[in-house]
């Protein structure tokens, strides 16, 4: 199986899982991380904060990152008590590269535009995107090519994600809002939905990126 | 069509322009949709935003081709982009309809479209001069010339070149007793705290050069928006980095707080070099930069200069800075060097009882990463000497990523080791038996040997988890012995889960009983 195949086997599992119904509370979710973006942009006074600060903000928060994805699987939870006593965990075995560095800062930066897009989508839907994203998208925007001319874009499932990522957060960049505002963002919204774009980057987990194996998943 | 005369567009679009609102743009946008505008009027116009005019005579063309970017399909969405301009040359849409027809040319990977988009580019720039998207076209064509003359186009190649040099412009000659620019607070206040930067620093804050400074100063680092100087430099590194590099210096020497994203940036460009004076750049920075995530990034891309002077670097920055981000980087770089220098310093900081355990624990964590078996072996031996429960933890899960043939037994025998405390026994157990390095007789063994139930219940569950039918005989042996009646009632659901059949008259005769 070929390296895109494989993503594409990982973004087809992610879309059967998707959608499964189970009791999320999303509303009260993003209520809170939009009560949280406002109350910090008060208090910085309107500067961008959190996912919008000034990029390559990374360091070995990636690492943790990485870490974090390595031992964080997904349980099998049985219903009726008897919870295994071990850590829900996939065991993977670590290739060092000499792109370790660049697949790090990689994993950091989509996990940041996951997040950009993640509070776009939800403030889309209410039709409140905040007036700093089309700024925070260009900051964005500018990275993501940076990286797909950097070593971490010779990977060519990783470059794939980025031409997709870029796509997005340009027409993110360029939108205003206005009187014509919610056609733009229905446009945006397809995007990201047409190129499955948060699927993609939900497979582009940490360990996906620093080319691990999984060996085992419980 | 209503038709709208001369002075009233010329006045919406004088309102557009002074009050720059969002809703000026709106009414001009419609207004201009309307009706047939002398080209003079559109073009002096602040450019309003032109998207979804239903009105507006393009405006099925320009979805249809928004829709094709989305798809993927640039040439077509260049193609309808194409027609809309040629149709409806008056249409609203036709500043988003270059740009993204540019954009969509850009994609399709031919050095004619690249020459095509450019022109598309030049043509909005002076037809839209004051669009507030032109930002976002001037990167897009300094993209395309940087594709361009990597293609080998002189014309593109001395274009990047000059963009590029825009970063930075020759000093200002010096002029007696003018005043200096002051310096930055924030500049000046992370340099005083920082014992690593000195009295050069101190003033290197202090003496940021005028004419950069004049780009203006804010508090986010990021006033100077240099992206297509930036889209420049990098397509010249990656074709003649002796030209580049110069420039990148200059970038970095900056200390003005408004070009801190752009050092930022510049950092990462640096790390893809592999010219000589690399390491003295990084090393530099790490230690003058008024700016901590610039000092940051210059450590953590230290990785990449694998030299016995950047291992000695990163090893005095690992022992004396009392920023934890900072070490953790160091760490990280120090990890990513293959000399015996930057092994025996990553070693020695584990060692150190009062480094902090997360810090020790993540030099473990990198240590062990390289594959090394002398390293892995180092750990298991560090484990017999240590008492950090951090770092035990961290050794058994760095030792169970390496699947060498040893690492399971050693696992195995950590798990039945009843001087080890019960919370690192268990995990070990648990790696041990996700490797399939221990089967059912061995694991019925730590069981009989278990003295805490914690225990037993790990290995309950890792008999669970064994293909081997010999699991599935433990298990039903647990249930018939153990008397502890919790135990008992967790093997028997985990018998439940299995599809032998033993397993299920094990449980009609519990039902019976």
């Amino acid at each position: 199986m070929t390296e895109e195949n494989e993503l594409d086997e990982r973004v087809r599992r992610l879309a059967a899982e998707y959608n499964a119904p189970r009791d999320v509370p999303r509303e009260a979710m993003w209520a809170r991380i939009v009560e949280q973006r406002q109350g910090r942009q008060k208090r910085e006074g309107g500067r961008v904060a959190g996912w919008q600060r000034p990029l390559w903000r990374w360091g070995l928060a990636a690492a943790a990152v990485l870490v974090v994805g390595i031992v964080i699987g997904r349980a099998t939870v049985p219903e009726h008590g008897a919870i295994p006593p071990g850590p829900a965990v996939t065991p993977v075995a670590v290739t060092p590269t000499s792109g370790t560095a660049f697949r790090l800062v990689a994993a950091e930066h989509l996990d940041r535009v996951e997040t950009f897009l993640a509070v776009f989508q939800a403030e889309a839907q209410r039709g409140a995107v905040d007036s700093t994203a089309p700024g925070a998208a260009r900051d964005l925007l500018t990275d993501t090519r940076l990286l797909a001319d950097s070593p971490a874009g010779r990977d060519p499932k990783l470059k794939s994600v980025l031409d997709d990522v870029e796509l997005v957060l340009a027409q993110i960049a360029e939108y205003r809002a206005g009187t014509t505002g919610k056609e733009d963002l229905r446009f945006i919204e397809q995007g990201i939905h047409q190129r499955g774009v948060m699927l993609k980057l939900s497979a582009m987990t940490p360990s996906t990126i620093m080319g691990q194996t999984a060996q085992g998943a419980m | 069509m209503r038709p709208i005369g001369f002075t009233s567009v010329a006045c919406v679009a004088t309102i557009a322009t002074l009050a720059g609102s969002a809703a000026g743009q709106g009414i001009a946008s419609s207004r201009r949709a309307l009706a047939p505008v002398p080209a003079v009027i559109v073009e002096h116009a602040a450019a309003p935003r032109a998207s979804w005019l239903a009105q507006d005579p393009g405006d099925s063309l320009y979805r249809l081709a928004r829709n094709e970017l989305n798809a993927g399909k640039y040439a077509e969405a260049a193609h309808h982009l194409r027609e809309l301009r040629s149709r409806y040359p008056r249409s609203g849409y036709m500043a988003s309809a270059l740009y993204w027809e540019a954009y969509a040319l850009a994609k399709t990977g031919s050095s004619s479209a690249d020459r095509q988009a450019l022109k598309l580019l030049d043509t909005r720039a002076r037809r839209f001069p004051n669009d507030r998207n032109s930002d976002d076209a001037r990167d897009l064509a300094t993209r395309i010339q940087a594709q361009l003359a990597q293609q080998g186009d002189p014309t593109a190649a001395a274009a990047i070149a000059a963009t590029a040099g825009q970063l930075a412009p020759p000093a200002p000659p010096a002029v007696p007793g003018a005043p200096q620019p002051a310096p930055a607070p924030a500049a000046v206040a992370a340099a005083a705290q920082s014992a690593q930067i000195g009295r050069a620093a101190a003033e290197a804050a202090s003496a940021a050069a005028p004419a950069l400074a004049a780009v203006g100063r804010s508090d986010d680092g990021c006033s100077d928006r240099s992206d297509d100087r930036l889209y420049a430099l990098n397509a010249l590194l990656q074709m003649n980095s002796e030209q580049a590099m110069p420039i990148l210096k200059k970038v970095l020497a900056r200390r003005d707080s408004g070009s801190v994203c752009l050092r930022r940036r510049a950092m990462f460009l640096v790390a893809q070099q592999h010219a000589a004076d690399v390491e003295d750049v990084l090393l530099q920075s790490a230690r003058t930069d008024p700016d901590p995530e610039v000092r940051g990034q210059a450590v953590f891309w230290l990785s990449q200069v694998n030299s016995p002077g950047a291992s000695a670097a990163l090893d005095s920055i690992l022992r004396k800075s009392t920023d934890e981000e900072i070490q953790k980087k160091a760490i990280f770089a120090l990890a990513q060097q293959h000399n015996d220098a930057a092994t025996a310093a990553l070693k020695a900081y584990i060692e150190r009882p009062n480094a902090p355990d997360e810090l020790r624990a993540q030099a473990v964590f990198w240590l062990g990463q390289r594959g090394d078996l002398g390293d892995v072996q180092y750990l298991k031996d560090l484990f017999k000497r240590t008492n950090s429960e951090a770092l035990k933890e961290k050794i058994v899960f760095t030792v169970a990523q390496q699947s060498h043939e040893t690492d399971g037994p050693w696992l195995l025998s950590v798990a039945g080791d009843p001087q080890q405390p019960s919370s690192i026994r268990k995990k070990a157990l648990f790696w041990a038996a996700q490797m399939h390095a221990v089967d059912a007789k061995q694991l019925a063994a730590v069981y009989d040997h278990a003295t805490d139930r914690a225990m037993k219940e790990q290995v309950i569950f890792a008999l669970s988890q064994n293909a081997d039918s010999a699991a599935v005989t433990e298990l039903i042996h647990i249930v018939k012995t153990e008397p502890d009646h919790d135990l008992k009632r967790k093997a028997l659901f985990w018998l439940g889960q299995s599809n032998d059949p033993r397993a299920a008259k094990v449980l009609l005769d519990v039902i019976d009983e």
